[in-house]
């Protein structure tokens, strides 16, 4: 989740209405944006990822300002024809294949704005832009360049430039080789032959998409009129980018104007800043919400989350922001009418229908088997199911490779599931040994191993008992008498060659001729290897 | 006045003239520690009065039995020296080690070069004292004979850092006097009776118990702590949700933890390069390295579900990549798509307790392997109304009369909430759950049909905080001590 943070009183100025502390919070709250901290003019809040619109302080006032009710329903935005063109060339089709742009006139850069455009363009790479690789946006002074633009992919080595923060002229291939921005964005575009590079009408490189804007084309205090640009993956997401940010300029008064994007045969004006227009039945909202609102009370509450609803009858026609690409059909229309008519006021009921409850009949087993253990004094640990290879085997001085393996462990020490829980108990004990023995442990859990190419998991019993006298027959007893109480048959036999065990204290434990489990006394060197230092007897079956 | 049976003893034994320990131990065969602890409970009860006497013992020890048969070396030797210039050949052992030393210190000898060596000549003074007794010996005698007194111990003590030759103990004797009570305490005591601890069954069931009288005891006697075994504490938390859950008619899940993407993430309609699937927060997994997509023609719908509402070319290849599941509702997504392929009914109602994981470092924050609960809906007819409702039951029956919500996202609900409780002993509204109603795109292409309600929290978070833990690794850690003192009598949450 993305924090956003303003300045109070520039929020304030923006919502135009005074609020108190209280009623900013609530405000922030309902708009769905909920207040994270606020000390003195700095607030922060957070924003879920389906409203990219209010990454930044602009987004967040206009959603208030409709909510307060000071400027209720869709703001719309005029945007004239600047008459410049941008070509997209067919070489960037597999490298970087979007690109939409803006011109921006009169902008007046105050030290706010340009927090909050920093702040914008930062969240929005990664948001919605996935770290850049799905849309990279970029910032110039339009005074310093000339139109037709053109995006393209080039040999890295063939064209130079001198980017942000450097002072010389560096070919790409050097920029991703030496620039901060190039190192760590360098993966997006390090795989293919061609780079993307946006130049003006003198081939002037504007930038050198996603990774850095060349120092030529900088924006300056005195910058008056600004580029735009969103490159990227996805169409939709390069277009919402630009539509957002041109959104907060012209909040703050800037006028936006289109350019002209050639793709191929395709004519795209950019940025697009008409409506979306979605269709919804009042009847169908509120059989999905409970309410009995007619469509015009529908259209009044759309009014204060920014649309602008037409009723007619029993039908709506919603028209929305054009950054509101969360809107995929009614369903989300139901939503901001049940944000408006405030969920806490919604006369709540139960479901209809009558149904019976039913436990999972393991869930009921294993009670049953915690009650056996917890009578004979067992503490229940619950341990973690992954686990690393050392503890797993290396430390109970065997070996295997049937263990659920994970592709992209953070750290050495959780790479698999494990196999088997007696690992789990003896690590228990290692960090108890100063509290009083006896100490008797044990755990009901699942283990997970390969069989064949399919993971298995099955669910599992084991305990420990850790004493000066802990022995062999501590867990005969125990077993048998968890066996007799499960009234489940069973036979001993000998457990030989386990190397956790000592040898001839170790017994298997076959239940209708298969083997199900084992006890016995950990072998010395096990518990040298687990730091235990009083002898352990340990018993583990399988429970299905 | 309720005597112990040592206290009447001494009682009875003082009645009859027996003023000192050692005279009632007689009297009685009670041991001495008991005699003891009966005078000085009396004494309590100012039914007596003590009187300590210290006295100082002196024992022989071997070298001082030995010095006594034998005199000490350096008389001996000066004896010997008086009748003839000695070598130092002619000593014995001790003679050597310690007669020269202390004979020289006295002045009774001195020790001469000759040409035939170093030899011992007795001086004057040598030959005068061993004429007489040596007052060593004399002291040795005393002890020997009992005489040694007070006025000897000066000496005794100079003497005894030698060597081994005699030994002190203080002896307390304690001697008491009846006070008036304690006279007609001891005339109130009756004949005495059999006084026990412990009943064996031959006095149950031979009647001798009527003649025994059984001794009281002090019922505020510290005793041992016994450790019960017990659930886990987040165990009992469990309990009480699952009770909540089949209380309310829901029927409880079951599903893997290895789970494939396309449940874990694509049926919940979770864009292909959503953040959430990224290697940093998922566990990926090496072993198994794919997994099949049961059903063709759910996978279609799934496909295009995604293409359409996300724009962009969904791949089979990325939904197959096998995870440990990052929420219960993978689960959840499961079902529905049973109650699609007709497996299942509805409406139902469906929970889950159980184990999910995310890629994440632990710290006291968090952790990479946890529970979460998940509450879920099957019903045409259910409405939003139904789901706070439904919810609102969930937290009362939890503890929870104050309950608010606020608009939230998920991905795949729609509408979408954060729930909200009041913590009464803390006095602040805590977030304690999400919920919402799945969307279309996810039901349509399960089940078929809509809406599925659904609503789930974290269970170690809660609990952290109403325990007052600040780590909440300790969940898994089993501090024994943790789990001894946890009280099962409390309610967490």
């Amino acid at each position: 989740m993305a924090v956003i943070n303003f300045s109070k009183k520039d929020f304030l100025s923006l919502v135009g209405k005074e609020l108190s502390d209280q009623e900013l919070d609530d405000a922030v709250s309902m708009i769905g944006a909920p207040l994270d901290s606020m000390e003195g003019d700095e607030v922060a809040v957070e924003i879920t990822p389906d409203r990219p619109d209010l990454l930044c302080v602009e987004g967040i006032a206009r959603a208030v300002r409709a909510f307060a009710g000071v400027e209720e329903g869709l703001k719309t935005y005029e945007a004239a024809d600047s008459g410049m063109e941008l070509k997209v060339d067919k070489s960037v089709k597999d490298v970087r294949p979007f690109i939409a742009a803006a011109a921006v006139k009169n902008v007046e850069l105050t030290d706010e704005l340009v927090a909050s455009l920093m702040q914008l363009q930062e969240k929005l790479h990664d948001t919605l832009g996935r770290k850049r690789k799905k849309v990279s946006i970029g910032v110039y002074d339009l005074d310093t360049v000339q139109a037709p633009f053109v995006y393209k992919a080039v040999k890295p080595e063939s064209v130079e430039f001198v980017p942000l923060e450097m002072n010389e002229r560096m070919n790409m291939h050097q920029i991703l080789e030496k620039h901060p921005k190039g190192i760590a964005f360098a993966e997006i575009v390090k795989e293919y032959e061609n780079y993307p590079v946006l130049m003006d009408k003198y081939g002037k490189v504007l930038s050198f998409p996603p990774i850095i804007n060349s120092e030529d084309t900088r924006v300056t205090p005195e910058t008056k009129n600004l580029f735009i640009d969103c490159t990227g993956s996805s169409y939709y997401a390069v277009m919402d980018s630009l539509q957002i940010i041109c959104a907060a300029l012209a909040d703050r008064g800037a006028r936006i104007e289109t350019i002209l994007v050639r793709d191929g045969r395709k004519k795209i004006v950019s940025p697009d800043l008409s409506p979306i227009k979605t269709k919804a039945s009042a009847n169908k909202i509120n059989k999905l919400l409970g309410l009995d609102l007619s469509a015009g009370e529908m259209a009044g509450l759309l009014g204060k989350l920014g649309h602008t609803a037409k009723a007619k009858k029993k039908s709506l026609t919603v028209y929305s922001p054009f950054y509101r690409n969360d809107l995929l059909h009614w369903v989300d229309v139901a939503e901001d009418v049940a944000i408006a008519y405030g969920y806490n006021n919604i006369e709540t009921t139960l479901p209809g229908f009558a149904s019976i409850g039913k436990p999972d009949p393991t869930q009921t087993r294993d009670d049953k088997i915690r009650q056996v253990m917890i009578g004979m004094g067992y503490c229940e640990t619950l341990n973690w199911y992954i686990t690393n290879e050392e503890k797993n085997y290396s430390w109970m001085l065997t070996e295997g490779d049937d263990a659920v393996k994970m592709k992209n462990p953070l750290t050495s020490t959780l790479t698999m599931m494990r196999t088997w829980i007696t690992p789990s108990l003896l690590e228990v004990f290692s960090i108890n040994k100063s509290e009083k023995m006896p100490q008797k442990i044990f755990e009901v859990g699942d283990v997970a191993t390969m069989k064949g190419e399919e993971a298995v998991e099955e669910r599992k019993l084991a305990g420990a008992i850790i004493d000066a006298k802990a022995s062999f027959n501590d867990m005969k007893s125990v077993v048998e008498t968890v066996m007799f109480e499960m009234d489940w048959e069973h036979e001993l036999k000998e457990l030989k060659n386990h190397p956790s065990f000592i040898p001839g204290r170790a017994a298997e434990i076959i239940c209708k001729g298969k083997a199900i489990g084992f006890f016995g006394e950990i072998h010395p060197q096990v518990l040298n290897n687990f730091g235990l230092e009083q002898p352990t007897a340990v018993f583990e079956l399988y429970l299905e | 006045m309720a005597l112990h049976q040592y206290e009447r003893a001494v009682l009875k034994a003082a009645k009859n003239g027996a003023y000192d320990v050692s005279t009632v131990q007689a009297k009685t065969g009670l041991k001495k520690d008991a005699v003891l602890k009966a005078v000085q409970w009396l004494a309590e009860k100012k039914a007596l009065r003590i009187k300590e006497e210290k006295k100082t013992e002196f024992k022989l020890e071997a070298e001082g039995r030995d010095f006594l048969e034998n005199g000490f070396p350096e008389t001996r030797l000066t004896k010997k020296a008086a009748e003839k210039n000695l070598a130092f050949t002619e000593l014995s052992a001790d003679e050597k080690r310690f007669g020269i030393s202390w004979a020289k210190k006295l002045g009774w000898i001195i020790i001469m070069p000759t040409d035939s060596g170093k030899v011992i000549e007795a001086t004057p003074e040598g030959k005068k004292a061993v004429k007489g007794e040596y007052a060593p010996m004399k002291l040795l005698r005393k002890v020997a004979e009992g005489r040694a007194s007070e006025a000897d111990q000066k000496e005794l003590v100079g003497l005894s850092k030698r060597g081994n030759l005699v030994s002190f103990t203080e002896e307390v004797t304690v001697t008491f006097n009846l006070t008036p009570e304690g006279s007609k305490l001891a005339g109130e005591q009756g004949e005495m009776v059999q006084e026990l601890n412990q009943l064996n069954k031959s006095q149950i069931v031979t009647g001798e118990w009527k003649k025994a009288r059984l001794r009281e005891y002090n019922i505020k006697a510290p005793s041992e702590r016994a450790y019960p075994g017990k659930k886990h504490p987040l165990r009992q938390v469990i309990d009480r949700i699952r009770g909540i859950f089949l209380e309310m008619g829901f029927e409880e899940m079951k599903g893997n933890m290895v789970e494939s993407s396309f449940w874990n993430f694509d049926a919940l309609f979770q864009p292909q390069d959503h953040p959430a699937r990224e290697l940093a927060d998922t566990f990926y997994l090496l072993k198994p390295d794919t997994m099949e997509i049961p059903d063709p023609e759910l996978e279609k719908r799934v496909r295009e579900t995604h293409e359409k509402g996300w724009k962009y070319q969904w791949k089979k290849e990325i939904a197959k990549q096998p995870v440990l599941r990052t929420h219960t509702t993978a689960v959840s997504a499961r079902y529905l798509a049973e109650t699609g392929s007709k497996k299942r009914k509805a409406p139902a109602k469906y929970f889950l307790i159980g184990k999910v994981y995310r890629n994440e470092t632990v710290d006291f924050k968090h952790l990479a392997e946890f529970q979460q609960v998940d509450g879920i809906i099957v019903d045409e007819n259910a409405t939003f109304a139904d789901l706070l409702g439904i919810i609102k039951e969930f937290y009362k029956k939890l503890g929870f009369e104050k309950i608010r919500f606020r608009p939230s996202y998920f991905p795949y609900t729609e509408p979408s909430l954060e729930i909200e409780v009041y913590y009464e002993e803390r006095g602040e509204w805590m977030e304690l759950g999400g919920a919402g109603i799945f969307r279309p795109e996810v039901c349509i292409p399960l089940w078929g049909k809509y809406p599925v309600l659904a609503w789930g929290l974290s269970l170690e978070r809660p609990v952290m905080l109403s325990m007052g833990i600040n780590d909440i690794r300790t969940f898994y850690r089993n501090d024994l001590s943790w789990l001894r003192d946890t009280k099962v009598g409390k309610e967490w949450i």
